[in-house]
């Protein structure tokens, strides 16, 4: 760095030609300094996003018209097979609709109690930073670890948490959970959304925290009272991070697999089979990853669409 | 002024009461992993240990349970998580600088080029990736064409691989460095400092919050990791990080016979063990959790 061109010092002349190669390259390399950097450093980057997020994303596609036993190389080409028959069979269809079902209770769950309780623990209430503290914790803790515990917490004998708790309160007999097709999506969507609505509840937070606190100064100047702030000032202003929580929410919701795969296995009866689950069953349990793969791109598709619909409404109301 | 007051106890019901249902299960695993099995079976409501009985931890931990698994488990996953830690906020502070504050051609596509992969969600291409992995070429006995061997599937490699560029951890860090004023950086570049000089002396100070909002992030994703490591180790016991090995040996105690058999305070203290890590760190760091996450959408 402290050496400079010598010509310049030598107070000769200052012309280009005069410079040697190194010189000029160094002149080169300031002049494009931004570029040069921003390239060196993102290059690495992109070529491991190639391999690892859009190559995979391409072999989604190609696996789903194939089939493939993780054993045998390579792959068979079997064309619309796989989607012809989730699309058909009841069995998937059923699958597709717990993951829709499942999925948007606890979207719903989560956006109404998540919303709801940032605007309660935004306010001036005693032990704020303890109560924020409690709805994150769950979301700190396994999951995978959690839903092994549910089982113990659901065990369908009287020394199962849950029936304990309901004898000492209700003084009702032990409820089979594991095999009640209706408790047990019920206790999925419960866990699933005690596990993920202290996510929200942050996000959300940290929204209502952005918002200038100068507007409810005029607004109290003004008389408007808290419904009115809610309404005109808060909800308005927090649009952008209800779309976004939706539409992260709804990308999780749909990809619910924790409790599927550990607390239920999908049962009783396929009641709380989810795609994401039902994908890694029939890929290394029925070693058929075709089958998997083309659930996935499904999963993919309704997505894709359910972010693109959220986010067209977004524009055609705020622009 | 009465309508005020109702409110209030309402709200303070409401949040006592929320605590509660949130809190329950981990009080119960916490308590239940200091009773005997004895005491546990006579449980109403939650366990409460007469004496702190740290004897669960010891068979966890000194192995007479033939449970000595979790401490390698345990070390495998800190391996994981000083990878992880140091890769994703070195990618977040260098990419968040180039895409707050350099200007270079084809800056925008580049962006939506990661962006968009942040779309992709893990899971869905998960099989794909365990493909990709397993016919890598010149790895675990595979040919150059990615043939013969099995790849990195059930080999170290598989366990620090994936996820090296956290998009996520970068988007965060790059909005809040669009929230920084740049003359620093300039009278920086006057006398002359570097890139790193520039990262490192004057914006990682600047960055706290949102740095430690990257860790805590990392760090809970990182020991909680449970799905990938099914797919990619689970034939290999020597690999199994600590989420998988404990979600299996309480599977392994919960379905050997009936609830007499049944070591819950056992499964609690392992249950335990595996949670206080991440608690102990998001309680140490989560004054500036909320702090960090501020300026996330607002100008995605």
């Amino acid at each position: 760095m402290n050496e400079r061109p010598s010509t310049a010092r030598l107070g000769g002349t200052t012309r280009a030609a005069s410079l040697s190669v190194f010189e000029r390259f160094r002149v080169w390399r300031f002049r494009h300094r931004q570029p040069l950097i921003a390239y060196v450093i993102l290059t690495p980057m992109v070529l491991y996003f190639i391999i690892f997020v859009w190559l995979p994303l391409i072999f989604l596609f190609v696996l789903s018209f194939a089939e493939w036993n993780i054993i045998q190389w390579p792959p068979v080409f079997v064309g619309f097979k796989n989607y012809g028959k989730v699309v058909m069979d009841p069995y998937y269809l059923r699958v597709i609709l717990n993951t829709i079902i499942l999925g948007g209770a606890v979207l719903a769950i989560n956006l109404v109690v998540g919303f709801g309780t940032a605007l309660v623990l935004n306010q001036q209430i005693r032990a704020r930073g303890v109560f924020r503290t409690i709805w994150y914790l769950p979301v700190v803790i396994s999951g995978a670890v959690m839903a092994q515990m549910m089982v113990i917490f659901l065990h369908p004998s009287e020394s199962g948490v849950i029936n304990l708790l309901l004898k000492m309160v209700l003084g009702i007999k032990p409820v089979l959970w594991p095999l009640s097709t209706i408790w047990m999506p019920v206790w999925v969507v419960v866990f699933t959304a005690w596990r993920s609505v202290g996510w929200v509840v942050t996000f959300f937070l940290a929204g209502l925290q952005s918002i200038d606190p100068v507007l409810y100064e005029a607004a109290k100047i003004d008389g408007a009272n808290g419904r009115q702030v809610l309404w005109y000032i808060t909800i308005p202003l927090m649009v952008p991070i209800i779309i976004f929580a939706t539409v992260t929410g709804l990308i999780g919701g749909l990809q619910m697999w924790e409790a599927p795969l550990i607390m239920t296995g999908g049962g009783p009866g396929n009641s709380t089979n989810t795609m994401v689950f039902s994908m890694y069953r029939d890929a290394f349990s029925n070693l058929s990853v075709g089958l998997g793969t083309t659930q996935a791109a499904i999963l993919l598709l309704i997505l894709t669409i359910g972010i693109g619909l959220q986010l067209s409404f977004y524009r055609r109301t705020y622009e | 002024m009465n309508r005020g007051l109702v409110g209030r106890i309402a709200t303070y019901v409401y949040l006592i009461a929320a605590s509660v249902v949130l809190l329950y299960p981990l009080f119960f695993m916490l308590l239940g992993s200091f009773v005997t099995l004895d005491q546990y079976l006579r449980t109403k409501i939650i366990p409460i240990p007469t004496t702190l009985n740290f004897g669960e931890y010891d068979k966890i931990v000194r192995g007479s349970l033939g449970q000595s698994g979790l401490l390698q488990a345990m070390q495998i996953t800190v391996i994981r998580v000083v990878w992880y830690l140091s890769l994703s906020l070195l990618v977040a502070l260098l990419g968040g600088y180039v895409f707050s504050r350099l200007r270079f051609p084809g800056k925008q596509f580049l962006f939506m080029f990661f962006l968009s992969g942040l779309m992709v969600p893990g899971i869905l291409i998960s099989l794909p990736t365990y493909m990709v992995l397993a016919r890598f070429p010149l790895a675990g006995g595979n040919n150059i064409q990615g043939v013969g061997g099995h790849g990195f599937v059930n080999e170290w490699p598989a366990l620090f691989i994936l996820g090296m560029v956290d998009v996520f951890a970068m988007f965060l860090v790059k909005q809040n460095y669009d929230m920084l004023p740049g003359e620093y950086e300039e009278a920086a570049i006057m006398d002359g400092a570097g890139l790193f000089t520039i990262i490192f002396r004057i914006y990682v100070p600047m960055l706290r919050p949102v740095l430690t909002a990257v860790v805590i992030l990392v760090f809970i994703g990182t020991w909680n990791d449970y799905f990938y490591p099914l797919l990619l180790v689970a034939g290999n016991n020597d690999l199994t990080p600590i989420a998988l090995a404990v979600q299996r040996m309480i599977y392994s105690f919960s379905t050997r016979g009936g609830v007499q058999m049944t070591p819950f305070p056992t499964i609690f203290a392992a249950a335990t063990l595996m949670s206080t890590p991440p608690v102990l760190l998001y309680l140490a760091l989560q004054r500036y959790f909320v702090q960090g996450l501020v300026g996330v959408g607002l100008k995605g």
